[in-house]
């Protein structure tokens, strides 16, 4: 009986590994050996063609003497400042809406979340279009404001510009997290506290928020991770500019890997992904340990 | 016995494309190019069957020369690839990708025949020549002869005061603009505003001193350039986000034009062009020598062969075939408008009648022995991506003097080129 | 009368909230209706003076003259959307089922592995991947944009996930009748796990639909790309054809859409499973 057991568990555990063995292979290629690639390009120097020549921290020192790592982990900062509150708020009020609507439901959530499918690119260029200085938009506002705004070619104009068009984009997936969010909060609690005679404000602030939390810290490591990671946009409207300011670090690895390599290259670019990897999660760590509270539902 | 004759010529047949030797050109992604090397290809395929020739644009989604680069990486380089400017041609020569081409047979008769003794002067890499100028395209200011009419403007704007006249008459706040005074934000467009309007300021004096790898153009040219943006700017003459085709539309008065928008204008605004636009140099300081020529930027592309081109007896056999007949560059001419490098090009009969019925053409034919090239560095990209950021972008962003900006902008690009 | 006010409170609220939808839409309107207005209206009228289809022709007929065939592109995409959808959710739900119904030790260090792996940001690969697919010859090949997204460590978390409430059951009785492991993840897992079927793959399918980065590197020639880096380079290089640019958008964007309305369904379905 025993061993007809051990049998049975050692069957078991065949299978599973024959089931998982494809997933292990791949991913020690694309996974494992990938990252063995990135921690070896960071200490050398390589154009692709010639062999590479090992120059121990020497890409190390190379971007963090660089203005432009700076100036880029600037603009990173400086775009998460519009696009963090923008986004947060609006996502919440949406998730909220999204909680009392009762007859349009579902043809506000689908167009909301319609925004989210679109492609990288053809907003991008929807977006830079309808907002160029002869676009709908500065032509709307020239018509019967008398003004215009020339988003693209100032440095703030053009970050802000950035950040609502990847708000018009998320918000309605953030909204929908909030929600799903705000379905897991018991009715029961608003009833009590209806009871006791809460005002709407003191619910809002007493029982909605702090058991939406998780979801908060959910959408907070979304917006960072994206921030960090954004490139179509930049790359296909501003190409970086107006004085390098929506020039941000997926371009900046982007140029130096493939673009400059034959002055900087794939090693200095790997130092760049590794330095942007490393404070993106500060960032997320910081968001968890500051704001992150274990949620009890009573 | 049939049956064997069949099966021998099925397999000649098959074996025949095996035995023909194959090389890969690129030319430039410009639809009016394309057409010229559809129609030469086709000629090629009826001569020299044995060669195969595979046909390419240049798959770029960013600049041609970044397309160039990776293929290069990837070991997909072409045998040959048009569209090579001097400066990537210096760096192509830097990382050793180039095939001399004087070292190969018939080079000097090929230069002779094509009359490119003169044009080829300026691709002289110590004593080596890696790049066959193929044409040179001078900048020049295309104007609305009906703005300027209606402004009371005879002739052009030939200095930045006549400019800021009829500015003065012309513009409407947000509606209509002198000229385009930036191109844009790719780095290869300060060829096309900054160092032309630098070029025609300063009688084509260069902006990098070569030598000493040092940036030059801290002058009164360059200040008097920058100056002239900045009020452009200030009064609302220029914009850097005009309409689509605001010269077209009329909504711009002047536009510095290559030749490689003559049919382009042809065929998408007829009713425009040419009746009612006239050209001219672009404008000069109000202290230029009212009587002195004035001088311009020329963009010059060539063909270049790449080291690792496996057939290159039969690449050179093909430059060769291209560049030696005249009827090819008559071709050229007709279609893309770009004026080939031939000293001949004002005085050969083959020309005059493209040149005659095409008076614009002309113009630009005129314009190539008063056209500078770009500076021969191999860090344009890097200089003009600063000159973007820290010259042209200041000039409307910054509210610093263009003496500042000069100094701020050729300090960085020092700074790059040491 | 307070119950009357309510209702048209409700009442206003619906109908704010239905104008900020439409609104939200604007640009997909925006886009479709220029693109199909004559070039030169798209900026000046409102209204134009005819439709018309002339730059759909032109992304069809002329851009493919001009070496840019958009059609081909259009089939580059689909295969490599299709092929690695079909791809990760097969292995992700073999490799899933794998996980949660095998007791064996690889198979808790896999569920864990796969949650350290999503940690991971996309930025990182980038360097990597090109030196791999380069190692590998597949540069400058759909291969290379296949092969290295056959397998997705979020797929295989999230089937781990669903299955863990199925319960086993189904399984044994399966295979009491003898059915084989990919038969019984074929015809009873995936069935069960419907929502997280469809959720991780309309998720890939979007996201290999969309990537403009990974194609940007990988693919040179134009008869390769897919549809984002085409439509980008031609913008890039007719940028003033506004109109066909904008019909090219159309074209890259509206497959997602239609997928997305006839799977809405289960795309909600999906959602809400996801956020617990």
């Amino acid at each position: 009986m025993k061993q007809k057991k051990s049998k049975f568990k050692r069957m078991n555990a065949i299978k599973g590994w024959t089931l998982v063995t494809p997933y292990i292979i791949h991913q020690a290629i694309f996974f494992g050996y990938a990252l063995g690639w990135l921690g070896y390009l960071m200490f050398v120097k390589w154009n692709y063609l010639t062999p590479p020549k090992w120059v121990g921290f020497d890409n190390f020192i190379r971007v963090l003497t660089d203005e432009i790592f700076w100036l880029v982990l600037l603009n990173t900062a400086n775009f998460m400042l519009y696009f963090i509150p923008i986004s947060l708020l609006a996502a919440i009020l949406l998730g909220m809406a999204f909680n009392k609507l009762k007859y349009v439901k579902t043809f506000v959530v689908l167009s909301f979340l319609v925004a989210n499918i679109s492609s990288g690119v053809g907003y991008s260029i929807v977006f830079q279009k309808l907002l160029s200085e002869s676009g709908p938009i500065n032509r709307f506002l020239f018509d019967h404001f008398d003004f215009t705004i020339p988003w693209f070619s100032r440095p703030q104009l053009a970050l802000l510009a950035i950040a609502l068009m990847v708000s018009w984009k998320f918000i309605g997936y953030y909204g929908l997290i909030f929600l799903a969010g705000l379905n897991a909060i018991p009715k029961s609690l608003y009833e009590a506290a209806k009871l006791d005679g809460a005002t709407q404000w003191k619910q809002f602030t007493k029982i909605t928020l702090p058991l939406l939390n998780p979801s908060l810290v959910m959408v907070l490591v979304l917006q960072i991770t994206l921030s960090f990671g954004i490139f179509t946009e930049p790359y296909l409207i501003t190409g970086g500019g107006p004085m390098k300011r929506t020039y941000m670090f997926m371009m900046y690895i982007y140029d130096n890997a493939f673009r400059k390599f034959t002055s900087t290259g794939p090693g200095f670019a790997s130092v760049i992904s590794i330095l942007a990897a490393a404070i993106s999660f500060s960032c997320i760590f910081l968001v968890r340990k500051s704001i992150e509270k274990e949620v009890n539902l009573v | 016995m049939k049956r064997f004759i069949f099966i021998m010529i099925l397999i000649c047949i098959l074996v025949t494309p095996l035995l023909a030797e194959k090389i890969t050109l690129w030319t430039a992604p410009n639809m009016y190019q394309e057409q010229f090397w559809k129609i030469i290809l086709e000629e090629w395929k009826q001569v020299r069957p044995d060669i195969e020739v595979e046909w390419k644009i240049i798959p770029a989604s960013g600049s041609s020369e970044e397309a160039i680069l990776t293929a290069i990486v990837t070991d997909k380089a072409p045998d040959l690839c048009t569209n090579i400017f001097s400066g990537f041609a210096a760096q192509l020569i830097e990382a050793d990708q180039l095939v001399a081409l004087n070292t190969l047979e018939g080079f000097e008769e090929l230069v002779n025949t094509r009359k490119a003794n003169e044009g080829i002067k300026g691709w002289d890499f110590s004593g080596k020549y890696y790049v066959f100028p193929i044409y040179s395209n001078p900048m020049l200011f295309w104007w609305r002869e009906d703005i300027l009419t209606e402004a009371g403007f005879d002739s052009p704007p030939r200095t930045y005061s006549e400019v800021y006249e009829l500015a003065e008459k012309f513009c409407i706040p947000k509606e209509t603009y002198v000229i385009e005074y930036l191109k844009g934000r790719n780095w290869w467009d300060r060829w096309f505003d900054f160092i032309t309007f630098y070029y025609a300021a300063s009688d084509g004096k260069p902006y990098i001193d070569v030598e000493r790898n040092r940036a030059i153009f801290n002058n009164d040219a360059g200040i008097a350039v920058v100056e002239f943006g900045q009020k452009l700017f200030d009064e609302g003459w220029t914009s850097t986000d005009m309409m689509d085709n605001p010269l077209y539309t009329g909504h711009l008065a002047g536009q510095l034009m290559g030749p490689w928008s003559i049919p382009e204008a042809q065929n998408m605004f007829p009713e425009i062009f040419p009746d009612k636009i006239v050209m001219s140099y672009p404008p000069v300081p109000d202290d230029y020598p009212a009587d002195k020529p004035i001088k311009t930027f020329a963009d010059t592309k060539g063909m270049v062969m790449f080291k690792n081109s496996k057939n290159k007896e039969a690449a050179w056999e093909f430059m060769k075939w291209v560049y030696s007949n005249p009827e090819h560059d008559k071709l050229w001419f007709e279609i893309t408008g770009l004026p080939p490098v031939r000293s001949d090009l004002n005085t050969n009969e083959l020309f005059k009648t493209i040149i005659e019925e095409n008076p614009m053409l002309e113009l630009y034919a005129k314009a190539v022995p008063n056209s500078v090239p770009p500076a021969l560095i191999s860090k344009t990209t890097e200089v003009q991506d600063i000159m973007t950021t820290h010259l042209t972008e200041p000039i409307y962003l910054v509210d610093k003097s263009a003496e500042e900006i000069i100094k701020n902008c050729i300090s960085r690009i020092n700074k790059e080129l040491f | 009368m307070s119950k009357a006010k309510k209702r048209v409170t409700t009442i206003i609220f619906e109908l704010i909230m239905l104008i900020l939808a439409i609104f939200w839409l604007y640009p997909y309107f925006w886009l479709v209706f220029s693109s199909l207005k004559p070039q030169r209206e798209i900026y000046t009228q409102f209204w134009p003076s005819a439709f018309t289809m002339e730059n759909y022709r032109f992304i069809f007929s002329t851009a493919e003259k001009m070496n840019r065939d958009f059609i081909r592109s259009l089939m580059n995409s689909i295969f490599i959307s299709v092929t690695v959808t079909a791809s990760v959710v097969f292995t992700s739900a073999l490799v899933g089922y794998g996980i949660a119904k095998f007791k064996f030790l690889g198979g808790t260090i896999l569920k864990n592995f796969t949650i350290f792996q999503m940690l991971f940001p996309g930025f990182m690969f980038t360097i990597p991947t090109f030196v791999v697919v380069k190692a590998l010859g597949l540069l400058n090949s759909l291969g290379g944009l296949i092969i290295p997204a056959l397998f997705s460590a979020w797929g295989v978390f999230m089937f781990t996930q669903s299955y863990r409430n199925i319960p086993n059951d189904f399984i044994e009785a399966a295979r009491m009748e003898g059915a084989s492991e990919t038969r019984i993840v074929l015809s009873i897992m995936i069935p069960l796990a419907r929502s997280t079927a469809s959720i991780v793959g309309l998720f890939t399918f979007i996201g290999i639909w969309d990537n403009f980065l990974t194609p940007l590197i990988l693919i040179s020639d134009y008869d390769k790309m897919p549809l984002s880096v085409l439509l980008a380079s031609f913008n890039h290089e007719y940028g003033s054809q506004i109109g066909a640019v904008l019909s090219g958008a159309v074209i890259q964007t509206m497959p997602m859409v239609l997928l997305f309305l006839i799977f809405r369904k289960y795309f909600l379905e999906g959602i809400a499973v996801s956020f617990k």
